[in-house]
């Protein structure tokens, strides 16, 4: 899900680092400070889980919990996904710091985007719960995977050959982070429903 | 108190982060080294999948101009003889079609390259003088010479392959666990700052 140094053009540069710096101010503002050990052992996680490859599909694919940021994080989902990215460019070589901006609005928006869908079923109890978690998972990879293609449309490829040669690699992907975003959040409502920032239950 | 509740949230970090040591993911990497003439490259997703089909330009990057391209097997190999252009370094690209790509800096070294012509050259004008006065003996040993040497550099080349390989497939390494555990530790410092900073505004209201 990262995209390298050197394939996209300088406008989709500029506007994943726009999109990127409107993004974190906003989540910045919005940070409960109450919750910030959250915040940090989310973005850990996420940081930590580019390293578990999925070995299936045509590609090699890695887990991303996008799903579980925005809708434990909302728009703080942006500065730790940030922060996530660039350590990973830093340590891991993975992506770069030019297309930082990109790479992070690639998987910080679609989280937001779980975040309005699916938070208000994730807030009540019941099977409503599981099925929106799940969808939370299901949905963010599934609009990362548009929105990189999207990206990557700007260079040699259309937007429909790399579409699919990206959706093909990740569904795999997409069920896997559905199912990991449903059993973490149901067992997070169960055992520390503050985590999740819901009434207990 | 608050600690204390928040541990068992830690588990699930700290089991993602332990099965995750032998560290793979998603980046196409790509070496090369030459075999025999040729020069061979092999592209790999860091989960040591092999890239098949994957777009490989060879660029000259003194002139910035491309050399000649292809597409890797489904071993994700690609090779090709030395080009002509006389360039001193090749920049090896391949591009994984799915946003992937990275590059290798080949130096092009002629010594090593038992079929340039160069290299026999020099060894021709250089024998014959000394055994001037050796007469026909002399070019019959100067030619099972030169044959020896071409055939010693064959063989070694070929024995020395899979060690240039390894060379240079280690060039490049997975991330270790010093760097999985220096950046979770950088995590949770920039938070811990956050926290502090935002602790010391609130204590001064």
């Amino acid at each position: 899900m990262h995209i390298s140094e050197g394939v996209l053009s300088p406008p989709v540069l500029l506007a994943g680092a726009a999109v990127t710096v409107v993004g974190t101010a906003i989540g910045l503002k919005k940070i409960d400070y109450d919750r910030i050990m959250t915040m940090s052992l989310l973005t850990a996680t996420f940081f930590v889980a580019s390293l578990i490859h999925v070995p299936l599909g045509p590609g090699n694919v890695h887990l991303i919990l996008g799903g579980l940021m925005g809708l434990v994080l909302g728009w703080s989902c942006f500065p730790a996904i940030l922060v996530a990215l660039f350590l990973q460019t830093l340590f891991f070589n993975y992506g770069g710091l030019v297309v930082l901006g990109v790479n992070t609005a690639n998987m910080a928006l679609p989280a937001l985007i779980c975040f309005y869908l699916c938070r208000p079923w994730v807030e009540k109890n019941g099977v409503g719960r599981k099925i929106a978690s799940f969808a939370a998972g299901f949905l963010a990879i599934l609009l990362s995977s548009l929105l990189m293609a999207l990206a990557l449309s700007t260079t040699d490829e259309g937007f429909i050959q790399a579409a699919q040669l990206v959706i093909a690699a990740h569904i795999p992907l997409m069920i896997i982070e559905g199912l990991i975003t449903m059993f973490t959040v149901s067992f997070l409502a169960k055992v520390q429903p503050e985590f999740l920032n819901i009434g207990n239950s | 108190m608050r600690q204390k509740r928040l541990f068992p949230t830690l588990i699930p970090a700290l089991f993602l982060l332990f099965t995750a040591t032998p560290s793979f993911a998603h980046k196409v990497r790509i070496f090369a080294w030459e075999d025999s003439g040729r020069i061979i490259t092999e592209s790999k997703f860091s989960g040591r999948r092999p890239a098949k089909n994957a777009a490989i330009t060879v660029v000259d990057p003194a002139t910035g101009k491309e050399l000649l391209s292809g597409e890797t097997n489904p071993e994700g190999m690609f090779s090709f003889p030395l080009p002509s252009s006389g360039a001193k370094e090749l920049d090896i690209i391949v591009n994984g079609g799915d946003g992937h790509k990275n590059h290798w800096r080949y130096v092009v070294d002629n010594a090593s390259f038992n079929t340039a012509p160069p290299v026999q050259e020099t060894v021709q004008q250089g024998t014959p003088e000394k055994s001037v006065d050796g007469g026909p003996e002399a070019t019959v040993a100067t030619m099972t010479r030169d044959q020896l040497s071409q055939l010693l550099a064959t063989t070694i080349d070929r024995q020395l392959a899979p060690i240039k390989r390894s060379l240079a497939e280690n060039s490049e390494q997975d991330p270790s666990l010093q760097d999985i555990l220096g950046g979770i530790g950088y995590i949770l410092g920039l938070f811990g700052i956050a926290a502090f900073i935002q602790a010391r505004k609130k204590n001064k209201e």
